[in-house]
């Protein structure tokens, strides 16, 4: 089950986009902005 | 993700940034977001690093529950387009709200498929100021 819980610092990970450049998930939320992270599930 | 593009003006006017994660593959990405017109930011987490840093479980009989089922049943019954499979359909996932200092204001890991954050919470949780 997820440990993340509200209040919780959020885990900064590195992904890419879809031109393979690396983004930090750290890079919107450190813009000032609100995130709404959506992790999908398989794409159909 | 219909919901959110419909409502995609709102949750700009809040400052609310989606941001969308799969582990699909990089050409699955493109064929998806070419059928979807998904106007957000679109990452790949092909390891499922980030899956695994938010918790979010693979479980195949989580994944085809009732609800889910039920889902594909209505969509067909409809005349949905359905793709087939794309991936590993037990992996789950999760909404998160985080703020602009990085804090978890909203954690929701999918107990099913169908089990996601619908935006009217969202946008009520924003709008009072602070998260639950």
């Amino acid at each position: 089950m997820s440990q993340i819980k509200v209040g919780m610092m959020a885990p900064t990970v590195v992904l890419r986009d879809t031109a393979g450049q690396a983004v930090s998930l750290a890079d919107y939320w450190q813009a000032g902005q609100r995130v709404w992270l959506v992790f999908l599930r398989h794409l159909a | 993700m219909a919901q959110l593009v419909t409502r995609q003006a709102e949750l700009e006017t809040l400052g609310i940034q989606v941001v969308t994660i799969s582990f699909g593959t990089g050409y699955w990405a493109k064929v998806w977001l070419a059928e979807t017109g998904s106007p957000f930011p679109f990452l790949i987490d092909e390891t499922r690093a980030g899956y695994q840093a938010y918790g979010l479980e693979a479980s195949w009989w989580r994944a085809w529950g009732v609800s889910n089922i039920w889902y594909y049943v209505q969509a067909w019954w409809a005349g949905r387009e359905m793709f087939g499979k794309r991936g590993d359909t037990d992996q789950l996932g999760g909404d998160f709200l985080v703020d602009g200092q990085g804090r978890i204001e909203l954690a929701h890991p999918s107990w099913e498929p169908t089990d996601r954050v619908e935006v009217a919470k969202v946008l009520a949780l924003v709008g009072t100021g602070g998260g639950s």
